[in-house]
């Protein structure tokens, strides 16, 4: 079967997508009538197999990602911030269906602005980020939104998808684990760089939104935030984070259009909002 | 007026909270209403691309005057990226300022594309990444006086 979706895979490539291929495009092709027989087939065999694979491999594939990141940015030595971090992430990771995570967060000592998720449930903040944030509900609206691309395997994904297609046009690699690895980190590496599409960054908000709420945080702290990031200017210290995410205006304006009567009752200040300050 | 003028602008409206009235186009017409409510009567209403000024926000709602009446409308009403720009992000940021500064001077490593290319894994690192359990999580929860309720998830609109 991998052969079989490999050499479809290399076919399609040939026959004229680019690099910028992605499958759920050749999805909605096949809803077309010009595709050959059973390519469709192979499309949702692959689908499956992206979706199939352990949390183990995800967790492992996800923690040398982050390697390369803590590697470029240390974790910040706050012993206190990096606690209550944790609790805060932890807490809000009991909200979300996924239990086969190892979640674990950290605030990363650089003045840039961005916060990040790994596959397998590491999440970073910078301490660029973190000294805007004005409140706990502030700060869970931001590990909310990263929680929700860990649930919704969003990296992972893509990583997958990837990693067939980069797989099928290498001649030896089967049974090579090592160059599989390092196939999967490299992607890994490219995908934070480059940021998800649109589409999972504005999911991402609507889940986080939904995830903070339930752990009794004000639903709309991630607005306020947007607030903060559209007063920033765009320097060094925030072109990762503008380039890989829709602008702060645009995602305000989805959220709030995207907003249930539930969503919108639960935008009020918790009872923990003024915590953060005993974090510093 | 030069980038780093309209920063600063951008903080000191900020720091002065949502006192600060700021102008904002209207993209969607409709009505404004007594509460940041739906079900709230309506008090008036405003045409799309009328400059009102906004005097706060709640939630997903904001407070303008403007039109002949004031009155709340959903923030998704309102162009944010057209207009006064420094204006009305003193509406957008409610609450007290960040703890930090936002033009941030600190040193230490910066982290865009190029240096996540040029960087050695720090493998180490990750292993002594702290983590905290579940129940401790539920006694910070309880700590903080935060009580889990169900909420259903969004679908894109």
């Amino acid at each position: 079967m991998k052969a079989r979706i490999c050499l479809a895979l290399t076919a399609l490539l040939v026959t004229g997508a680019q690099a910028q291929f992605k499958l759920e495009d050749l999805g909605n092709l096949t809803k077309g009538k010009s595709l050959p027989a059973g390519v469709g087939d192979v499309l949702g065999k692959v689908q499956e197999y992206a979706g199939s694979q352990s949390a183990d491999d995800e967790v492992r594939s996800g923690d040398t990602i982050a390697a390369t990141v803590l590697g470029a940015a240390p974790v910040w030595r706050n012993p206190r911030v990096q606690s209550y971090v944790n609790l805060v992430g932890r807490n809000l990771a009991r909200q979300v269906e996924r239990k086969d995570v190892t979640w674990r967060f950290a605030v990363l000592d650089t003045p840039s602005v961005n916060a990040m998720a790994f596959p397998g449930g590491i999440v970073v903040v910078t301490r660029g980020l973190y000294r805007l944030l004005a409140s706990e509900d502030e700060l869970a609206a931001v590990l909310a939104h990263e929680i929700a691309h860990v649930n919704r395997k969003h990296q992972w994904k893509v990583i997958q998808k990837q990693k067939l297609i980069a797989m099928a046009g290498e001649a030896v690699t089967k049974g090579n684990s090592d160059r599989t690895a390092q196939v999967v980190t490299d992607l890994g590496t490219k995908l934070i760089a480059r940021g998800l599409d649109k589409t999972a960054e504005f999911e991402a908000d609507r889940d986080g939104v939904v995830i903070a709420a339930r752990a009794g945080y004000d639903s709309s702290a991630l607005i306020s935030v947007m607030g903060r990031l559209k007063a920033l200017p765009n320097n060094a210290d925030t072109s990762l984070l503008f380039s890989t995410h829709p602008s702060p205006s645009d995602r305000i304006e989805a959220m709030t259009e995207a907003a249930s009567a539930q969503v919108e009752a639960a935008a009020v200040p918790s009872a923990a909002a003024a915590r953060i300050k005993t974090a510093q | 007026m030069s980038k780093s003028a309209v920063t600063i602008v951008a903080i000191a409206l900020l720091s002065a909270g949502s006192a600060v009235a700021s102008p904002a186009h209207v993209r969607v017409a409709g009505p404004l209403q007594a509460q940041p409510a739906a079900a709230a009567p309506a008090t008036g209403s405003v045409k799309a691309g009328a400059l009102v000024d906004v005097v706060a926000r709640k939630g997903f709602w904001a407070q303008v005057r403007g039109g002949g009446g004031t009155g709340w409308l959903k923030l998704s009403r309102l162009s944010l990226d057209k207009g006064g720009g420094a204006g009305e992000i003193a509406a957008l940021a409610s609450g007290r300022m960040g703890t930090g500064n936002v033009v941030s001077a600190s040193g230490g490593r910066g982290l865009d594309a190029a240096d996540l290319t040029g960087a050695t894994p720090d493998n180490a690192a990750v292993a002594a990444l702290s983590s905290a359990s579940e129940s401790a999580a539920a006694q910070f929860a309880a700590a903080g006086n935060l009580k889990a309720r169900s909420i259903a998830y969004l679908r894109a609109k």
